[in-house]
């Protein structure tokens, strides 16, 4: 084994999940008994993910557009693309039924004992809005406008794609890099070659970029939790444990599913994946951005467990933004919760509706991120004919905790997904 | 043809002397006698003054009888230290005081309707409790102008509510409000649940309490009163918030009045004048922290 350089030994020491462990852990405490300080610290998170965010919308398009081109010239797009539709919704839908099957059995929010269920009531109380709504009965509103299939498109076609860069329009920004390595592909070879050449420069350079503006996760993970614990208090955490220590359980079982579907996929151990995969579980967890996390995705599927190039760098940010597994998983575990806090008995159709309604919320979340995608969770509910508006604020209070295990989920997944949609790596 | 005419010749034989005596009746006396003095409409009372008859009413017996609730409606009406007080108390012994009799207050009323009852009868010369003009009370007894405006305000349990409401907002929910309300029976909140929520089945209670209650299980969808009333209950008991929530209608308010007799005109008058010089009026937040 060679001998690793400083650079990469510092690398693997701040991926290594036990670092992730510590630097939390280490974070909360200092979160706890020095909140006044540590409120100050959450800037240095948000510069961080400010940072990554800087580099993802380059390294997107110039990967989809340059693994499209490849594709057309070698062929077999076509086919890939059915595939993936397969295997996203497969996947969505497993992630799902887990998450039913695991809340169902533990149960959290039923039986709660009076004393917690006056805390999650002086945690919802506290915060006023939700729990008093000011209006003019006599005014007439205008409807709310429903969503028509105009506005679906609105949302996915840029009509002007420098403005949806300039806006971060993740999706947006998909579809046409999407439309434009298919256009691309079409060129001869000839012209086509000076694009792909300049492509995979801008690819390679978002990639150093990557590596060194993650070289301080340790010390961001400690600034971010220290900050979010600071900002909440524990009060929240201590009062939605029984949701969160639920949510936290069904993530490791998705997460471990997931490991072992790479593992047969790419024909390595276990272990080799799970090594493979630290770099974007580690970033997952400290940014809670799932697009960052590219970059480290496509490094882990190829340079470790040698998938293909050009499928990896297509597949990634086609996965990254539509299957949203641990969204997903979050909108079955939140909904059920609720229904337990509110006794309210669910028969086989409700969990098979919430099941269902969570699988679509989790396409329509694609592009969202933290307490957007939070507020999804009211879709299952108005079905139920549930209360959302107060257990929003009780998830809100805790989503730190919960949007670690939900980015994980949804990396780890979308890697798992990519390594089933890609060809079987020739064995090393 | 024939009998047309002789018809028509009846009748004016019949109309000819009703108009003779009506133009007589018209004509002025031939000869103007001495003008005599005007009747005044005032009364003597016994300390010498000439007073309104509904003021030398009271003037004569002593004193000012006001009708109350038999229950305590803080911070209206309620019993502090074995004597009365509140907001309504106040305004009523500072009638008594500009009048200058003693003031007897008739707690034997049970609900808010008999106490525009006894005023009405005359049992009483005015009657307080957080009163709030009504269509119904107006048409028995008069009211002095506004002294205070309370919002509407509903207790909505959210699971109930949810069921109710599934797709739409909140607002568009209370607008549409299909379901259950729970008032108080005998109030004015009666007549308001009716006129403002047509589509909802109105539950009456007995008691505020039971009405509460009753929300709470989820009985019924919501409770309906006022805002101090409703923001009480959820200020007393911060936990109640995972289960319920309220909603508060700017343009929906309870105007709280004195209940004056029908034909005690210079009473109101006297009332109106007291409500208009009351320097301060208190707003609902200052009343909450003042509650007993």
């Amino acid at each position: 084994m060679k001998k690793l350089s400083k650079h990469a030994q510092f690398q693997r020491f701040s991926t290594n999940p036990w670092t992730v462990f510590a630097c939390v852990l280490l974070g909360g405490l200092l979160g706890w008994s020095a909140p006044a300080f540590s409120k100050n610290l959450s800037i240095v998170g948000l510069v961080y993910v400010d940072l990554l965010k800087m580099i993802v919308m380059p390294f997107m398009v110039s990967a989809v557009i340059f693994s499209l081109q490849k594709l057309f010239r070698d062929g077999g797009a076509g086919k890939i693309l059915g595939r993936v539709m397969l295997v996203f919704v497969a996947f969505s839908v497993a992630a799902a039924l887990a998450a039913a099957v695991g809340t169902l059995l533990i149960r959290p929010g039923s039986n709660m004992s009076v004393s917690a269920k006056a805390a999650m009531g002086n945690i919802v109380g506290a915060s006023g809005d939700s729990s008093n709504t000011d209006m003019a009965l006599h005014r007439v509103e205008p409807p709310p406008k429903a969503m028509t299939l105009h506005d679906v498109f609105d949302s996915l076609i840029p009509s002007n794609i420098f403005a949806s860069l300039a806006a971060g329009e993740t999706l947006k920004a998909l579809v046409f890099a999407l439309l434009f390595g298919f256009a691309v592909g079409q060129l001869p070879g000839k012209i086509a070659e000076s694009l792909g050449q300049t492509l995979e420069t801008v690819y390679h350079a978002c990639q150093v970029l990557t590596r060194w503006v993650n070289l301080p996760v340790p010390l961001v993970l400690i600034c971010m939790t220290a900050g979010q614990i600071a900002e909440t208090g524990l009060e929240p955490l201590r009062t939605m444990l029984g949701f969160v220590a639920d949510f936290l359980a069904i993530s490791l079982v998705l997460l471990a599913m997931a490991v072992l579907v790479i593992s047969r996929r790419s024909g390595r151990s276990v272990a080799d994946v799970v090594d493979a995969m630290r770099e974007t579980f580690t970033l997952g967890v400290a940014t809670n951005n799932s697009a960052t996390c590219m970059p480290a995705m496509v490094d882990g599927l190829v340079e470790r467990l040698n998938f293909s190039r050009d499928r990896v760098e297509l597949l990634v940010p086609l996965s990254v933004s539509l299957l949203r597994a641990g969204a997903i998983a979050y909108f079955v575990c939140g909904t059920l919760f609720i229904s337990a806090l509110y006794s309210h008995d669910l028969t086989v159709v409700d969990v098979g509706l919430v099941v269902l309604v969570s699988v679509l919320s989790g396409f329509a979340s694609a592009g969202m991120a933290g307490i957007l995608t939070i507020s999804l969770i009211g879709t299952a509910c108005n079905y139920l004919g549930l209360p959302f508006e107060a257990a929003f604020i009780l998830f809100v209070a805790v989503d730190p905790i919960c949007a670690m295990a939900r980015t994980a989920v949804t990396v780890i997944g979308s890697c798992a997904a990519v390594s089933m949609v890609c060809t079987k790596p020739e064995p090393v | 043809m024939k009998s047309g005419v002789f018809s028509a010749m009846r009748a004016l034989c019949l109309l000819l002397p009703i108009w003779c005596a009506a133009a007589l009746a018209a004509t002025p006396p031939a000869a103007p006698k001495a003008q005599a003095a005007p009747v005044s409409p005032l009364v003597r009372v016994s300390d010498g003054r000439m007073l309104a008859p509904d003021i030398a009413r009271i003037i004569n017996r002593h004193e000012l009888i006001v009708a109350v609730l038999e229950r305590d409606t803080p911070p209206f009406v309620y019993a502090k230290d074995g004597e009365l007080a509140g907001v309504d108390i106040a305004l009523m012994r500072q009638v008594a005081k500009e009048l200058q009799v003693p003031i007897r207050f008739d707690r034997s009323a049970k609900t808010y309707d008999e106490v525009v009852q006894q005023v009405a009868s005359g049992q009483a010369d005015l009657g307080v409790s957080k009163l709030a003009r009504t269509l119904k009370r107006a048409q028995s007894v008069q009211f002095s102008d506004p002294y205070m405006r309370l919002e509407h305000s509903l207790l909505v349990n959210r699971l109930a509510f949810a069921n109710v409401a599934r797709e739409q907002s909140v607002s568009q929910a209370v607008r549409n409000f299909t379901g259950t309300i729970g008032v108080l029976a005998g109030s004015a909140w009666e007549e308001f649940a009716r006129r403002n929520f047509v589509y909802a089945k109105v539950v009456p209670y007995a008691t505020w309490p039971k009405a509460v209650e009753a929300a709470k299980r989820g009985e019924v969808v919501a409770a309906y009163r006022d805002a101090i009333e409703v923001r009480t209950i959820m200020k007393a008991d911060p936990s109640l918030a995972l289960t319920m929530r309220t909603v508060s209608f700017s343009d929906l308010q309870s105007v709280l009045c004195v209940m004056v007799g029908s034909r005690d005109n210079m009473l109101l008058a006297f009332v109106n004048e007291i409500v208009a010089n009351q320097t301060e009026v208190p707003t609902v937040s200052a009343l909450l922290q003042h509650m007993p």
